[in-house]
């Protein structure tokens, strides 16, 4: 078991990893006020330490799979800034050759399939990647997330079902971020935790902090080393809050003014500077030096995406399977 | 720098959006992030925030107006004093960054603009059968175009909805059709209409208008202006009328103001009255004056607080019409339809004489407006036609 803290160099790594995520959004969405991004999208700002915590918990060979809103975890995996802000442009330098979109980012070469935009379709999807890890025995894991919506979803069920009885080398990972789109968790869920189902497949079931990316580190290394053990999959349940609507055109009149500002007073980046600071680990030149640097790498980004050529009509016939 | 503000694309089903309200107004300075305006879509309303900081310098499209997405609403500028004139104005071809990006390969008229992919050109359609998007189908239905009389910019002959605008656009009407095709069909789907008629005795309301144009040839009233006032009171007297139907919810409102059905240019435009019940028949005479005046400068309305004003009213009694039935505009509860006030034989005890009718038809909404508050609207308005 990899009880281990991480070190400092980690620290700041897990730290600069959720400046990236909060930036890039920010970043996404005046270029969608500035009319200079196509498509609708569906922005994380908020809950980045439950990407973040996870993804710094894999290894390389590992893989995640996502959802609609997968831009943090795209990020947090190591897929390239270019290659992400190109591929919301829908120029071919994306990583999906530009045919993808906000929605279906990925990279499987970063470990990241490209995202499922379906709520609840990555799920199986996860488990057939875990099966096939197991059948070819390697040693990897795959990190499967998922919203508070999704585990109401059948296909959450059957999947975890069948990843539990193969013992499937899986963590399913549920960003519970109280709301799918505008329906709150206590209208759409009998049982208090999304956790609490775990009992029910007879795996272990966490529910953790997902505002604190340490938690979530620690949480992720626990059900990974058991899922790499060959122990079978286990339900972490992160705790967080979108601060942003569900899509762009949501302005969240859903929710209390109150719920959304005590979430604010609980900003993933917030705590974590706070924390890295009083510990020595980071100061005010360091954090300056990692906003400067992020901010140059998605202006270089921006300009990137804006140069590079769009997809020409027939790639539509690339990148297809038909029988 | 200029920046262009522009309509966001709100996604889903907004091609468009309206203008609820600006947070600023030119002038005033602005940061980023910080909200600039409240837009509604037909789904929701929301503020959108600014992408840059800067100063408002003009807003391009009116509180209460309808723009589409991506093009553009105002401008900012870095500075303060920075000269502006030049800035584009509300057209295509400056829209947004993406306007030219979007799918619809390079128009016919602009070849190869914002796109890296080169264009034979525009091609012409097979003649008996045109092949186009659904959006632009039933876009050209909607405004009456012929697809088969269109040219697809794109080089599959493929109409899009864009080539429609364009043709629109050349036939110099895209403006009138529009606005009215979307606004009456929303009406007609989502309202279930009734109505209710009367013949209103007239004879009082001509006399006494000649005696006031005669002692005010400054301030001469139409006959309109009279009706519109009276129908004010007589809102005023039956709150009942003076409701609003929102997401399941009837919201009660005070003032009477009223929403005014115009011709201008010969389009349809709404112009909003604000409440014109405390105001003397002076005041009330000059305020109506000043705001047709603007309205067909097109500038904007009074701005009214309560938002659409619950009552509309439409008026064809000047080309003789003797009465019709109108369709309530959208975020209204009724619209009184006036006719021609003419004269007519009519029984009074027993008696047989020539008097002055005029025939009002009120529509509303049955959701939240009965027949019985519609007879009572049109009791009290008879009455403040009577009593001048």
């Amino acid at each position: 078991m990899s009880e281990t803290r991480p070190d400092a160099e980690h620290r700041v790594a897990m730290y600069r990893s959720m400046v990236l995520c909060r930036r890039f959004e920010e970043r996404v969405y005046y270029l969608f006020l500035e009319g200079r991004l196509p498509g609708t999208i569906h922005q994380s700002q908020g809950q980045e330490a439950a990407a973040v915590g996870v993804c710094s918990a894999l290894e390389a060979k590992d893989m995640i799979t996502s959802t609609h809103r997968p831009h943090s975890h795209a990020l947090a995996r190591g897929v390239s800034v270019n290659s992400l802000m190109a591929e919301l442009f829908a120029k071919t330098a994306g990583c999906c050759g530009g045919k993808g979109g906000s929605m279906h980012v990925g990279d499987r070469d970063a470990g990241m399939l490209p995202a499922i935009a379906i709520v609840g379709g990555g799920i199986p999807l996860a488990a057939g990647y875990a099966l096939a890890f197991q059948y070819l025995h390697r040693p990897n894991i795959v990190a499967c997330f998922f919203g508070d919506g999704a585990a109401n979803i059948g296909t959450f069920h059957e999947a975890v079902n069948m990843a539990a009885i193969w013992d499937l080398p899986v963590v399913f990972v549920c960003e519970n971020n109280k709301y799918a789109a505008s329906t709150g968790v206590e209208k759409s869920m009998k049982v208090k935790h999304v956790s609490d189902r775990a009992a029910a497949y007879g795996i272990p079931g966490e529910t953790a902090d997902g505002n604190d990316v340490e938690t979530v580190y620690r949480s992720m290394r626990r059900a990974g080393a058991r899922a790499r053990q060959g122990q079978g999959p286990a339900l972490l349940e992160l705790e967080t809050y979108r601060f942003a609507g569900h899509s762009r055109s949501d302005p969240g009149h859903y929710r209390a003014s109150e719920e959304v500002a005590a979430w604010k007073e609980r900003d993933p980046i917030a705590l974590y500077e706070a924390r890295l600071c009083a510990e020595g680990v980071l100061d005010r030149e360091k954090i300056s030096a990692i906003a400067s640097e992020i901010e140059n790498q998605l202006e270089k980004a921006v300009e990137l995406a804006e140069q590079a050529p769009s997809p020409r009509s027939e790639d539509c016939l690339t990148d297809v399977v038909a029988n | 720098m200029i920046h262009n503000v522009i309509m966001p694309d709100l996604g889903q089903t907004a091609a468009e959006g309206k203008i609820v309200r600006w947070l600023k107004k030119p002038g005033d300075s602005v940061s980023m992030g910080e909200p600039l305006l409240e837009v509604e879509t037909d789904k929701v309303t929301m503020e959108v925030e600014s992408y840059k900081g800067g100063y408002l310098r003009a807003i391009l499209v009116a509180e209460g107006e309808v723009a589409r997405a991506l093009s553009p609403i105002a401008i900012l500028t870095d500075r303060p004093d920075e000269a502006c004139e030049n800035a584009p104005a509300g057209d295509a071809a400056t829209a947004g960054p993406l306007a030219d990006k979007l799918p619809p390969l390079p128009r016919a008229d602009k070849p190869g603009a914002g796109s890296p992919v080169s264009s034979p050109g525009a091609v012409a359609n097979d003649p008996v059968r045109a092949r186009a998007t659904p959006a632009a189908k039933s876009h050209a239905r909607e405004v009456g175009l012929d697809l088969r009389s269109l040219v697809a910019s794109r080089p599959d002959g493929l109409i899009t909805r864009r080539d429609v605008d364009s043709a629109l656009a050349r036939r110099g009407q895209s403006r009138p059709a529009l606005p009215m095709a979307a606004i009456t069909t929303r009406s007609v789907q989502s309202i279930p209409h009734f109505d209710v008629t009367v013949d209103a005795d007239a004879s009082a309301l001509l006399a006494w208008r000649s005696r006031w144009n005669e002692d005010h040839p400054e301030l001469r009233l139409s006959l309109n202006d009279i009706f519109v006032r009276a129908a004010a009171l007589a809102l005023r007297d039956v709150p009942e009328l003076n409701v609003r139907y929102a997401n399941g919810v009837v919201e009660q409102r005070t003032a009477a103001d009223l929403l005014l059905v115009v011709a201008l240019d010969e389009r349809l435009s709404l112009v909003g009255i604000s409440d014109p019940t405390s105001l003397s028949w002076e005041e009330y005479a000059g305020q109506m004056r000043q705001t047709l005046e603007r309205a067909g400068h097109g500038l904007a309305s009074p701005s009214l607080p309560a938002g659409i004003p619950a009552l509309a009213i439409s008026n064809l009694g000047m080309f003789g019409i003797r009465q019709f039935r109108a369709i309530i505009p959208p975020g209204s509860t009724a619209i009184l339809a006036i006719g021609a006030v003419r004269e007519e034989a009519v029984v009074r005890n027993r008696q047989v004489g020539v008097g002055e009718v005029c025939t009002f038809t009120l529509a509303a909404d049955h959701r939240v407006v009965d027949g019985i508050t519609a007879a009572k609207f049109l009791e009290r308005t008879q009455v403040h036609l009577r009593v001048l």
